[in-house]
């Protein structure tokens, strides 16, 4: 009762304090940030059929799982380091700190990526808002607002979870601080970084949208996540070599590391919780005055253009360019000797993929993620002196194969998710055969995926000076193996690409990913280290093509026979995590 | 009154409206008729203020909308053609928002909400995300958004899309009370028959122009026909329809 009589009361103290038209104004914005960040959650989920709270909530989960294990991970060793001297845990702390505010900094560059098109209002909004008595800022200033809550939500479970842990083994050693202040230095430098990011990004989107025009903006968008899924997967690998060294050159106050971002924010949580190097302080300055110059900065940034984009979001024709791939596809498919069934499908594959950022993210995702083992492969290999360019080694053959793999692996789970299910009613009407469907998808893996890739493997033999037969070997070789991994990776499937129901299968999330652990390292790296061999004598490249060929045409007669009595599947199939004991049967 | 003074719409130079001109007083349904692309639905989102004309104007009781967009906007309801709406939302979460964002008051908005729900037999469905619903039933939220804060300007831009036999006789009576109560109603359609009994005026657009703005009877007169589909058909349709007609059904015999 006293709650509502708080609120009537601040209700109608800001009709008297504001006129009319402003209070309708701040009732407008209220109902729109609301929605706005359904909005942004709807934009963020790869599917339609997924929910967006859950989504966003197991993503929620999934991204702050990580920082929280390490932080437990660190109370163990900080515990062991009880007695060790105060600069050793000095250091080791301080590329903690490091980590916390980098990773924070990244995942909220991802969240960034994926919401990327809902960041600022598009056509549907201007179309459904654009004929009410609303103004273009207003509306613009919801979105804004529905971001940063968005951002600060999904910092919160990555922040507080390991800050709530540092704090309670800051007591094991004098040089971790003080219990609450460590707590308060973590929250305020990772949560300050990841809106520095978020903000900064935020500030890029409306600055490309007004100069550039959404279609740059739109690409921007796929770049920005393959860079941040790559650099959130190597932040963990380069916690022991990377992260030590620019501490120090951090506390030593050298230039080079004052220009990064994280640095700011990770001399700030020193500062914060007390530390004994002078040279942070000025340092630490910069993270409180990026913060609050990328947040003032981004409001003028997104309200002051909002109706000049307003207009020409309502105004533009939309154009949906072929692209070259897409072109080469289209190509490639009339060339191909398959029949007009599975050229139809492959067209319909390859324009549908090309157009949809959805799936174009999905896809991203994985390549960002054999960014990071690729770049990894190649550090690990410089690192141990065992990388020659010269020559083929394994270091730099894994790595085409590594993109194969993820790429395989993205494409087919891009596939999975539907563009417009209600739409498939013309597959269901035409009932295509299953073994056309699959040849039409694997056509479709090897136009989209593996022949780029194969061809820049050999245009990169040619140019790091292999020989011409080399180059054209390593590409050669490549395709063989790609053919075998889309037929393993194809095993079981029964779809028209994007046209079938999709369940969202949280085992895959929670668990399925470690069973890829043991093909990705015998695809690509203990299939490097064969081809390795091949390439080394023509008889072991006919043994390694023969081989490839015999499994592939073994491979694609199994599928025959399991498909071939088989109808193409539309229906979404009860996700695993759903399974039970069945005890409801027992009802029957 | 609403008034559109020789207003032009253009596209990188490419004129989608031209020279186009109408009045409308209180109680009066405007028909739009046109083909495909002919410049109609352009027409329909200047009249709400989606887009501002390249030339001329569109005048509210004599004042530009342009000048007074955010006041003009409040008396105008608005029907689009494609039923765009937010998915995610329930019919109530959206005609909330709709008229939460007009500024009617959380009771009537409640209220209003829930007898249009009834009225238009979406009472069942309240739960379920517009994403559920077939076109027929967005269209008749899309109807319920406009009506909503009670408009002095209905703009209807094929607002039979997907409706049912039954839905389609409640909409045209509705559009006669509305014009009754002192409504401006515009009524953009295919569906010449509708507009022939729904509306007193009608604007026969045709590569962008008018070709012909009369009321329906006059329209009749002036055309030497009997019915307003002949009469559009002989000032609109420069095609030999029935050749075209036999051509695309010879198609599969090449």
């Amino acid at each position: 009762m006293t709650r509502l009589r708080l609120i009537a009361w601040c209700e109608a103290s800001a009709r008297q304090a504001f006129p009319d038209a402003v209070a309708r104004e701040i009732e407008q914005f209220k109902l729109l940030s609301r929605d706005s960040v359904r909005r942004l959650l709807s934009a963020a989920s790869m599917s339609r059929e997924t929910d967006p709270a859950q989504f966003a909530l197991w993503a929620t989960v999934l991204v702050s799982v990580p920082p929280a294990m390490y932080a437990v991970h660190q109370l163990l060793n900080y515990s062991a380091m009880r007695y060790a001297p105060a600069f050793f845990v000095d250091l080791a702390i301080q590329a903690d700190r490091m980590f916390f505010v980098l990773y924070g900094m990244l995942a909220a560059a991802l969240l960034a990526a994926v919401m990327w098109e809902a960041l600022l209002p598009d056509r549907t909004d201007q179309e459904i808002v654009g004929s009410l008595p609303v103004r273009a800022r207003t509306l613009t200033a919801a979105r804004l607002s529905a971001a940063l809550i968005v951002v600060t939500m999904f910092s919160l479970p990555i922040s507080l979870p390991a800050g709530i842990i540092l704090a309670v083994a800051a007591p094991s050693h004098p040089a971790l601080g003080f219990l609450p202040t460590v707590f308060a230095a973590h929250v305020i430098a990772t949560m300050g970084g990841s809106l520095f990011v978020f903000a900064f990004l935020l500030i890029v989107r409306g600055t490309i949208a007004f100069c550039l025009g959404e279609h740059v903006s739109e690409r921007l968008a796929t770049v920005l996540q393959l860079v941040t899924v790559a650099a959130l997967a190597e932040v963990f690998f380069f916690i022991p070599g990377v992260l030590p060294a620019m501490v120090t050159r951090m506390i030593f106050g050298d230039s080079s590391a004052i220009a990064l971002p994280p640095v700011w924010f990770a001399a700030l949580y020193s500062w914060l919780v007390g530390t004994p190097h002078s040279t942070l302080a000025s340092t630490a300055l910069l993270a409180p005055i990026a913060c609050v110059s990328a947040m003032v900065l981004v409001i003028p940034v997104y309200l002051l253009p909002a109706s000049i984009l307003a207009r020409r979001t309502l105004e533009t024709e939309r154009h949906q360019h072929a692209g070259v791939i897409s072109t080469f596809a289209r190509s490639a498919a009339v060339a191909l000797p398959s029949s007009a069934v599975v050229r139809g499908i492959l067209v319909f594959i390859v324009a549908s993929l090309l157009r949809s950022r959805r799936h174009r993210l999905i896809v991203t995702g994985y390549a960002g993620l054999a960014a990071a083992i690729g770049t990894m492969s190649v550090m690990a290999g410089s690192i141990r002196e065992t990388i020659a360019l010269d020559s083929p080694g394994i270091s730099i053959l894994s790595l085409p194969l590594v993109l194969m793999f993820f790429v395989v692996l993205g494409l087919r789970a891009a596939f999975a998710v539907p563009t417009d299910v209600d739409a498939n009613w013309s597959f269901r009407l035409a009932q295509p055969p299953v073994m056309a469907a699959i040849d039409a998808t694997a056509i479709a893996i090897a136009l989209v995926g593996m022949v780029p890739i194969a061809v820049a493997a050999s245009a990169a033999a040619f140019f790091l000076g292999w020989g011409p037969y080399a180059a054209v070997s390593v590409g050669a070789l490549d395709l063989l193996s790609a053919t075998v991994l889309v037929e393993c990776a194809l095993a079981g499937w029964r779809k028209v690409p994007f046209t079938c129901a999709h369940m969202p299968d949280a085992e895959s999330l929670k668990s399925r990913w470690l069973l890829y652990i043991v093909p990705l390292i015998v695809f690509a790296f203990v299939n490097a280290a064969i081809q390795r061999h091949a390439l080394a004598s023509t008889r072991a490249m006919f043994w390694y093509g023969g081989i490839a060929a015999v499994a592939i045409a073994i491979l694609h007669l199994r599928r025959w026979l399991a498909v071939r009595r088989l109808m193409l599947q539309f229906d979404a199939s009860p996700a695993d995590a759903m399974a039970t004991l069945s005890l409801s049967e027992a009802l029957h | 009154m609403l008034e559109l003074d020789g207003i032009w719409k253009s596209y990188r130079g490419i004129p989608a409206v031209r020279a186009l001109s109408l009045r409308a007083r209180p109680g009066d349904v405007v028909g739009l008729l046109g083909r495909n692309g002919s410049g109609k639905s352009t027409t329909v989102r200047m009249i709400v203020g989606l887009l501002r004309p390249t030339r001329g104007v569109v005048r509210w009781h004599g004042i530009d909308i342009q000048q007074q967009l955010l006041d003009y906007q409040a008396i105008v309801g608005y029907v689009p053609e494609e039923p765009r709406l937010y998915a995610y939302l329930t019919a109530p979460e959206y005609l909330e928002l709709v008229g939460g964002l007009r500024g009617i008051q959380r009771g009537t908005l409640v209220r209003r909400t829930n007898r249009y729900l009834e009225l238009f037999g979406l009472d069942t469905d309240r739960y379920a995300p517009l994403s559920s619903f077939s076109k027929g039933m967005r269209q008749k939220v899309l109807i319920a958004a406009a009506l909503i804060h009670d408009p002095q300007i209905v703009v209807l831009d094929e607002p039979n899309s997907g409706l049912d036999v039954g839905a389609s006789l409640i909409l045209r009576t509705l559009v006669n009370t509305l014009a009754e109560r002192g409504k401006i109603v515009i009524y953009s359609s295919h569906l010449l028959d509708v507009v022939e009994r729904v509306c007193q005026e009608v604007l026969i657009l045709h590569d962008s122009a008018v070709v012909a703005s009369n009321s329906v009877r006059k329209l009749r007169e002036l055309t030497h026909t009997t019915s307003l589909e002949e009469a559009f058909t002989s000032v609109a349709i420069d095609q030999d329809v029935v050749r075209i007609g036999r051509e695309i059904a010879d198609v599969v015999t090449l």
